[in-house]
């Protein structure tokens, strides 16, 4: 048997809370929903029995991406320790308006007065990614925006997994009328035109839009193809021996889906989820950048972008960096699935 | 074979009545409504009652679905809340603009992928496909609008030489030189992540054809190689890539919405985001028959195609 090194990528995520162990304190901050959340899918990501399926992670990309992805997996998790700045703290906007990456500014001891220039009893300020229009620390934002873009791209991945596994899964093995009228309704909603109903649902509900409501439409809306995957594989392992032989000594059929198929699908259903999370994200910060999704006081990537939009001469740092957050997301997430799906 | 497509022809019409009516009953049970938002809060209730009533709003919603199935078995789309015109007509405008964006787009992209999927499939070294696959999913990963909003940055603010918003310059509609140079950085933004997805079937495809025996066979009658990659093989290569074209047909109307907004291109798209902001129920409406009728359209042309070219399909039904 190969020896298993897909443990190392893996180790990557511990790394961004070792670089900063003295902010223990700012532990405390992570009790937020998404932290748990975010902390459900590192665990995941850390104990999930991936050698148990055949090729996860073998090829060179794809241990690249899993390192990629888990770096901006925990960075999102300790944002609070690692971030240089109060995502929503907002230093004088008359200075520090749309300074640009690397600047530093100066702060009396009470953080009030801030100056371009050095003077006896202040402290550096610095803006690794900049400032936005209202002296906010770019950087800061992308950290907080990450825990809530993320979040949202695991939450509506679950959630389309949970529903187009069962749907998949009833329609598939008890097949007849059943199945007749599942498919009809998959047609269905497969035919309604999806980034439009998902503005009009988000634009309609806009006020009363949490991040879950945004969860809910988003997982909502894209389980139809889980479940056509999942049906047709259920379909082909109903036929096989060992489900007849399962049947044989008297297995329920909730037994038998659980027991006997789902392990087949795992894999499968990995993989899918994988390359599925990244299109989520893109869609979630569409959404955001259109000021449809996350509202803003809270950060997303998508609406950063869409702050920087209004100044894209005066401060181009504040879209192209949470865009280059986005789309390392979603390439890492695209590599590691990719590399998984050589295999299977 | 006609029995199907009337078959199919049917369906259509009838999941096309679902659609519309499930959108219906979306807008018109959300919370708030419009009324509310083309009046100031201060407008005392009698006249915020009468615009209600002007709209149409006032009646039980049974009523206003039984008036509006009527108007739309009739061709009529009603008249819209915001702009006081003829729902029609907004979109006959709006839709040719549309339309010149995104088959543009669709062009650039198809003709990128193919050539590219092609050209790539036939490279043996390492390197190569390596380097293709890694760029291939990276320019996948590329969120639109961001692409959209970094090429205004680099061509327009930077380097001065595309415009980056508007259909034309002021005084220049309908001059095609004008309306080219604007059609440029739009139609690169949908069509660049579009082509890297697209290019990897097409590469997918092609390998797959260069495995069959009958690729061998030309090779040994020692015809130009040329020949054979282009008659033999991008032919039958081609088939997965009409599947892939049909069901990019409904982008054809609905795909650049993002991309409409951002260039402010005078497109249905942006029409349909305003329509929402709005709450213009006509609109909004008008807009979603025209886009889910094309991706129904899109779907059966998809699957008929797909019968005329490949005859084991025809016959298998």
């Amino acid at each position: 048997m190969r020896a298993d090194w897909t443990w190392i990528p893996r180790l990557a995520v511990l790394l961004p809370p070792l670089l900063r162990p003295g902010k223990a304190a700012g532990i405390l901050s992570l009790c937020g929903g998404e932290a748990l959340i975010l902390a459900a899918g590192c665990a995941a990501f850390l104990l999930f029995p991936y050698r148990r399926i055949p090729g996860w992670f073998p090829t060179k990309g794809g241990r690249f991406g899993a390192a990629v992805f888990g770096l901006l997996l925990f960075g999102a998790v300790f944002a609070p320790l690692i971030s240089p700045h109060d995502p929503d703290e907002q230093f004088q906007p008359s200075v520090c308006r749309y300074l640009p990456p690397f600047s530093k500014a100066y702060a009396s001891a009470d953080g009030r007065a801030v100056t371009l220039t050095p003077s006896p009893g202040n402290h550096a300020v610095r803006f690794p990614l900049g400032t936005d229009a209202f002296g906010r620390c770019i950087a800061s934002r992308i950290l907080a925006g990450g825990r809530i873009s993320l979040s949202i791209g695991l939450l509506s991945v679950l959630l389309t997994l949970v529903l187009g596994l069962t749907v998949g899964c009833v329609s598939g093995y008890l097949g007849g009328w059943w199945d007749a009228a599942i498919m009809r309704v998959v047609d269905t909603l497969l035919a309604f035109p999806r980034l439009f109903l998902l503005l009009l649902l988000a634009g309609i509900l806009e006020k009363s839009l949490s991040i879950f409501g945004i969860v809910l439409i988003l997982g909502g809306l894209s389980w139809m193809e889980v479940a056509r995957l999942v049906r047709g594989q259920v379909l082909s392992l109903k036929e096989r021996d060992f489900i007849t032989a399962a049947k044989a000594i008297g297995a329920s059929t909730f037994r038998i889906l659980t027991r006997h198929v789902f392990p087949h699908l795992r894999g499968l259903l990995l993989i899918d989820a994988t390359l599925r999370i990244g299109g989520i994200i893109l869609t979630e910060a569409a959404l955001s950048f259109l000021g449809f999704g996350v509202q803003p006081p809270h950060a997303s990537w998508g609406n950063i972008i869409a702050d920087g939009r209004e100044a894209l001469l005066d401060g181009w740092w504040v879209s192209a960096f949470p865009g280059l957050a986005i789309l390392a997301t979603v390439f890492s997430l695209y590599l590691m699935g990719e590399g998984a799906m050589k295999e299977v | 074979m006609t029995r199907y497509v009337i078959r199919r022809l049917g369906v259509s019409v009838l999941l096309l009545f679902l659609i519309l009516t499930a959108t219906f009953f979306i807008i018109h049970l959300a919370p708030g409504d419009p009324s509310r938002l083309y009046l100031d809060p201060s407008v005392p209730p009698q006249a915020q009652a009468r615009l209600k009533a002007a709209l149409g709003l006032d009646k039980p919603l049974a009523v206003q679905y039984g008036q509006w199935v009527t108007q739309m078995l009739q061709g009529n789309l009603g008249v819209s809340f915001y702009y006081h015109r003829g729902v029609r007509s907004l979109l006959a405008e709006t839709v040719p603009k549309t339309l010149l964006l995104s088959s543009a787009a669709l062009a650039l992209e198809f003709g990128i992928a193919i050539l590219a999927g092609m050209f790539m499939a036939t490279r043996r070294s390492r390197a190569a496909r390596g380097t293709y696959h890694g760029v291939s999913l990276f320019l996948c990963s590329l969120p639109p609008f961001w692409l959209g909003l970094i090429l205004i940055l680099v061509f327009s603010y930077g380097l001065g030489i595309l415009p980056p918003a508007h259909m034309s310059d002021i005084g220049m509609e309908g001059n095609p030189w004008n309306v080219l140079r604007h059609l440029i950085l739009p139609a690169l933004t949908l069509a660049i992540p579009g082509a890297a997805a697209t290019s990897r079937f097409m590469f997918k495809s092609f390998e797959e054809v260069l495995r069959q025996p009958y690729m061998l066979t030309h090779t040994l009658y020692n015809l130009p190689r040329r020949e054979i990659l282009f008659t033999f093989g991008l032919k039958n290569a081609l088939l997965p890539m009409i599947t892939l074209f049909g069901l990019s047909l409904p982008f054809l109307v609905s795909g650049a919405l993002i991309t409409e907004v951002i260039f402010s291109w005078p497109g249905m798209g942006r029409l349909a985001y305003n329509a929402i902001l709005t709450r213009d129920y006509p609109l909004i409406i008008g807009a979603s028959l025209l886009s889910s009728f094309m991706v129904l359209a899109g779907n059966l042309l998809a699957d008929l195609l797909y019968g005329l070219v490949d005859p084991r399909i025809r016959h298998a039904r």
